[in-house]
């Protein structure tokens, strides 16, 4: 007849299912490092405590005892698999071995065998007895030497799982509380358990803790595992990256004591890593400890600084970062110490190297401003005293020494063109230009430009005209001088690079608040290739085309930066051999600001 | 090429230490109608002004000696030379953006015979419509 359902069926179902729900849990979980041998101690927990329940439930001596029996696959499992999380964990995998392997399961196998047989020899339970009227409804026992033997080797298992968790514990404690705590519960709970039951100091004699600690301790295994995502960044993990860093790292309490730093840190201090731990930061370790002792604790910092390591002096860029716990209060501070010799000097070099080509610039700067203003003059006298030729202020000409003045005259306008092209490209490369806002009358201007190029034209029988939009406004706000200038450049490539036709100049607006002036020509067409440097300072479409035309290459570059200058873009359209449109479109201001 | 019959009033100074621009400059002003001299130094050029009052005044601002600048800066000093122009004539572009204000013309080099010339009879006239009779 079967006993009655006891009380003490409901904790060991309700831990039973706890472990066994832990241990589908952390199986799903097995990717993360240390979960499968989790889930390994779960369920050998679960086992231990199903062959417990039923035990319990037995009426008879002999179900007790098969059901205790059926205990030890799980007794057997667990502390072999407490050992393999505690060395993955402690990343000691490697330890595992096969030979390791074998040697760490034949003690367990053996006990197994034995439970399973000890009918013949008695070397785990030298006596089973069942008492039915105790309160308590589990088997008496008395061991026999295959139990102690057995008994030590898990004892001798969970002092060392508890060793390498307690390492890692006692180096995280500073910076992960929660995780340390959960680990701390998981290695002392089947302690206590354990001598509770052993010294029979619990409510019931026969009452083994032990798997219900397990279930705790499972618990908070997969707590720091999953919830704390300890595995994920595993504590000595970090000290292994630590231990390999090149950059100093140093952990410092609130207090600016030393609790932890990496050989890196340590030779830079100049002293062991052991002789460093615990000590204050004042006590002068180090040049920076001023810098790190000033700062405010709570606030980042940064700073770099000089120490000597060895004999050579080292650029060091030295970070301090507050770690903060929960209540963002702080915690310890990180100090990384890293060396930056090599970029400093990388870019020392970088800025001599910047230096001299901003020298090498300015001087060119200052070469063309000066050939510009050397140019002047001389091109003065012959301008000057061509005039007075032409206007027979040294004696009678004739109409050949007309022309031919005539002539000199137009060279000398086209080399003053050149120079104010050096000079206006000296100037917009040292950025010294600066817009001057005035009324413009379009108009006026097109005409006064237009009236300059006029003779070219009639020269190359080539047509010049203008149009503007019959809505565009009488004035607006602009730098006359430097439109003119756009303009000048547009018109006067435009005339250079055609032959036949002509060049048009037209403006219209573009826009509510923008404005197009739109220079084109039937000449020879600017190539794909060439359209995308054209702009550029100094470039022309081909040495040929320069030679056959002459110029320096600035005058689209200019068009181009005084357009930029003033908000303008300025957009191209050619076909080869049909010709070229220029468009610059500027914003349309229409009342003049002073 | 002097006009004849000049009023004495109508003087005007070249400063300019380039003899040949020098040459065209003082053809440009003289056949306007002005008594021109020429000064080829700043130091020379302020003892000329300081017993001297020219209605025009050409200036160059790169001269031996005193500069272009400090010549100009003497003659805005002078309550004497108030009513005289000041055509700046320079080769230095940046410079003469710099002083467009404190002159009443600026004339960049390369200007020639023409450009001068038109100028200053252009102050010849204003001159002469100053000085004639009210009727």
């Amino acid at each position: 007849m079967p006993r009655p359902i006891t009380p003490f069926i409901v904790p060991i179902v309700i831990s039973t299912a706890a472990a066994v729900f832990l241990t589908v849990y952390t199986w799903r979980r097995r990717t993360t490092p240390g979960a499968k041998a989790l889930a390994g101690l779960t369920l050998g927990t679960s086992l231990w405590l199903i062959g417990y329940a039923f035990e319990l439930l037995g009426s008879d001596a002999a179900t007790k005892l098969f059901w205790a029996k059926f205990q030890y696959f799980g007794i057997v499992t667990v502390p072999l698999m407490w050992l393999v999380f505690a060395l993955e964990f402690a990343k000691k995998g490697h330890w595992l071995t096969p030979r390791n392997w074998t040697l760490a399961i034949t003690i367990p196998l053996a006990t197994l065998s034995l439970a399973w047989t000890n009918e013949r020899h008695g070397l785990i339970w030298q006596e089973v007895q069942f008492n039915p009227a105790l309160a308590f409804p589990a088997l008496s026992l008395t061991y026999g030497a295959g139990f102690w033997v057995y008994w030590t080797f898990t004892h001798l298992v969970l002092a060392a799982g508890s060793l390498l968790i307690g390492g890692v514990l006692i180096h995280s404690l500073h910076l992960y509380r929660w995780q340390a705590g959960c680990l701390l519960i998981g290695v002392l709970t089947p302690w206590l358990a354990n001598g509770v039951y052993i010294l029979r100091l619990g409510p019931f004699p026969n009452l083994d803790l032990t798997p219900f600690a397990f279930v705790v301790s499972g618990t908070a295994f997969t707590l720091s595992l999953l919830q704390f995502r300890l595995l994920d960044i595993l504590p000595v993990a970090q000290k292994e990256i630590m231990e390999s860093m090149s950059d100093g790292v140093l952990v410092l309490d609130p207090n600016d004591r030393i609790v932890d730093l990496n050989p890196a840190a340590a030779a830079l201090i100049g002293q062991a890593q052991s002789a460093v731990i615990g000590k204050l930061l004042s006590e002068g370790f180090a040049p920076w400890s001023v810098f790190i002792s000033q700062n405010d604790r709570s606030r980042k910092a940064q700073t770099d600084i000089s120490l000597k390591v060895g004999s050579a002096l080292r650029n060091f860029d030295l970070r301090s970062t507050p770690l903060l716990d929960r209540r963002q209060q702080l915690s310890a501070r990180l100090i990384v110490l890293r060396d930056i010799t090599d970029l400093k000097r990388a870019e020392e070099v970088l800025a001599r190297d910047r230096d001299q080509a901003l020298a090498a610039s300015q001087l060119k700067t200052e070469l063309l401003a000066r050939v510009s203003h050397e140019l002047r003059t001389p091109l003065s006298v012959i301008l000057g005293f061509t005039e007075m030729l032409q206007i027979g202020a040294f004696g009678p000409v004739t109409e050949e020494q007309k022309q031919v003045s005539e002539e000199v005259i137009g060279a000398t306008r086209e080399l003053t063109s050149l120079v104010d092209q050096l000079l206006d490209q000296a100037q917009l490369e040292s950025g010294r230009i600066k817009l001057r806002s005035s009324s413009v009358n379009l108009s006026e201007l097109i005409e006064e430009v237009l009236s300059r190029f006029q003779m070219v034209a009639q020269v190359k029988c080539l047509t010049l005209s203008a149009a503007i939009a019959t809505d565009f406004p009488v004035a607006f706000a602009g730098d006359r001088t430097r439109l003119q200038q756009i303009l000048v450049n547009l018109v006067g490539n435009a005339l250079k690079f055609t032959v036949n036709g002509g060049v048009r100049v037209s403006a219209y607006r573009s826009g509510s608040k923008r404005w197009s002036l739109q220079v084109s020509d039937t000449g020879e067409g600017i190539p794909q290739a060439a359209q995308s440097f054209i702009f550029e300072p100094f470039r022309q479409v081909d040495g040929s085309t320069t030679r056959r035309h002459g110029g320096i290459g600035l005058g689209l570059s200019i068009v181009k930066q005084f357009a930029t200058l003033m908000d303008a873009d300025v957009t191209l359209e050619s076909t080869l051999g049909k010709g070229s449109t220029f468009i610059v479109n500027f914003p349309l201001i229409l009342e003049l600001t002073t | 090429m002097k006009d004849k019959n000049l009023p004495p009033a109508c003087f005007a100074v070249v400063i300019e230490d380039n003899e040949s621009v020098a040459r065209v400059f003082k053809a440009a002003v003289e056949r306007a109608g002005f008594e021109t001299e020429v000064i080829e130094d700043g130091q020379a050029a302020l003892e000329r002004l300081a017993v001297s009052t020219p209605q025009v005044i050409v200036l160059d601002l790169h001269l031996p000696f005193v500069s272009g600048k400090d010549v100009l800066a003497f003659i805005r000093s002078e309550n004497r030379l108030a009513r005289s122009w000041v055509i700046l004539a320079t080769a230095d572009v940046l410079a003469a953006k710099e002083l467009e204000r404190k002159v009443e013309f600026v004339l960049i080099k390369p200007c020639g015979f023409h450009e001068l010339h038109d100028l200053a009879k252009l102050l010849k006239a204003r001159l002469e419509k100053e000085s004639a009779p009210a009727l």
